[in-house]
């Protein structure tokens, strides 16, 4: 079933936020949209998002997240407004529509695609995670989700966020800036300051393993032991999606 | 009311047991770290969503095993979801039977996975009599002590 986090049909008044909010303007929280079909993993995450100063919807399908996007209602961009989601982070392997799949379909939308989309997955699989970069989607964790993972991705939003109500005044565009080369340097900085604050646990860089985990073997599995000491949960503390664009210059 | 002075101590001894004695990881950490004041109770909330949630896996899992020839595809998705739960609350021991179930899923060894299942079951099991004891306690010792933190 079903389960909405709070859902703000006007923006909040800054006072409202969280004291270490970090966004220039204060004006705008970021919502975010998070798919996943267990009811564990809903529950973990919808804290870690809430805790991170962020407002939630969970939701247990990618079917009811594109419902509501409003994507399957043949809403317009300037419907869909009025639930401006920030961010997207869903589940991998869910029945019916894949985490991929809802990729694709955000993707394909007009209204839709500049919406980051964030995967989670429990198997660092490296074909896996390429597969998802190269749809579009702006980062990769690998499950269990942490603390970290959330702020890095918050600090990332919120940042985005900010620029954006700067830039366009206040206007709600979607703005991938991560695949815009000029800013690749620029997020650089707030990637190493956010790596900073999580130094003493590793946080999920799925790119790392390649040495050890082979990409013609999109079986692996991951490792029973603990990810603090496991030899394939190195602490490097990029995000995939940075090291890929830096490294093959892609956009 | 009477508080007994040493049961802080208890609860952080037993909580540190439980980590030492390789039942939990550092996940169960990380959801310690999402209580506070107005969600003291958060890590027993998620544990028991656990146990109510996977219940349902086990009992398909079981039936699968009942089957014959096995379906290891769907054994091995059953698995998948479960071992997911069990790693997201910090369920050390229950995932690794879990990734060991999935391996014999994998290699096809259907001996391997009723064995193992036994296994997964009493660690499951296990992890909630433990956890069941620790909340308790730690519930006796008062809120301060159920969102205590790592030290």
């Amino acid at each position: 079933m079903a389960r909405n986090g709070v859902v703000s049909w006007r923006r909040r008044s800054s006072d409202q936020l969280d004291g270490s909010d970090p966004s220039p303007c204060g004006s705008e929280e970021v919502h975010v949209l998070a798919v996943d079909d267990s009811l564990v993993d809903r529950k973990v995450i919808e804290r870690l998002l809430k805790i991170s100063s962020c407002k939630v919807t969970a939701v247990d399908s990618g079917i009811r997240a594109l419902q509501f996007l409003g994507l399957d209602e043949e809403k317009t961009a300037g419907d869909f407004n009025g639930l401006k989601v920030d961010l997207i982070i869903t589940d991998y392997c869910m029945p019916g529509m894949t985490g991929y799949e809802l990729l694709k379909k955000i993707k394909e939308s007009s209204a839709l695609r500049e919406i980051p989309v964030v995967i989670m997955s429990s198997e660092n699989v490296v074909a896996r995670i390429d597969r998802c970069l190269e749809e579009g989607a702006e980062d990769f964790i690998v499950k269990p989700v942490k603390l970290s993972d959330v702020k890095r991705l918050r600090d990332f939003m919120t940042r985005d966020v900010g620029d954006r109500a700067r830039s366009d005044g206040g206007g709600t565009t979607h703005k991938r800036k991560l695949h815009e080369s000029s800013d690749a340097s620029s997020s650089s900085p707030s990637v190493s300051s956010a790596s900073s604050l999580s130094s003493s646990q590793p946080t999920t860089p799925s790119r790392s393993p390649s040495p050890s985990v082979s990409s013609s073997d999109p079986s692996s599995p991951s490792p029973p032991s603990t990810r603090s000491s496991g030899p394939c949960s190195p602490s490097s503390l990029e995000s995939p999606t940075r090291r890929l664009k830096m490294t093959s210059g892609c956009d | 009311m009477e508080r007994n002075n040493h049961l802080p101590r208890q609860v952080a001894l037993m909580r540190q047991s439980l980590f030492d004695q390789g039942y939990l990881d550092e996940q169960f950490v990380q959801l310690e770290e999402l209580q506070d004041d107005a969600n003291p109770n958060f890590v027993e909330e998620v544990v028991t969503l656990y146990y109510r949630d996977s219940a349902r896996l086990v009992a398909s899992i079981e039936q699968a095993l009942d089957k014959s020839p096995l379906d290891f595809n769907k054994l091995d998705s059953y698995m998948h979801q479960f071992k997911g739960s069990s790693s997201s609350i910090g369920g050390r021991k229950v995932k690794a039977e879990c990734s060991q179930f999935r391996e014999y899923c994998r290699t096809g060894n259907g001996e391997g996975c009723i064995r193992t299942f036994q296994q997964v079951k009493r660690e499951y099991a296990t992890l909630r009599k433990k956890l069941e004891a620790y909340f308790q306690l730690a519930r006796q010792a008062g809120p301060r002590e159920a969102a205590s933190r790592s030290t």
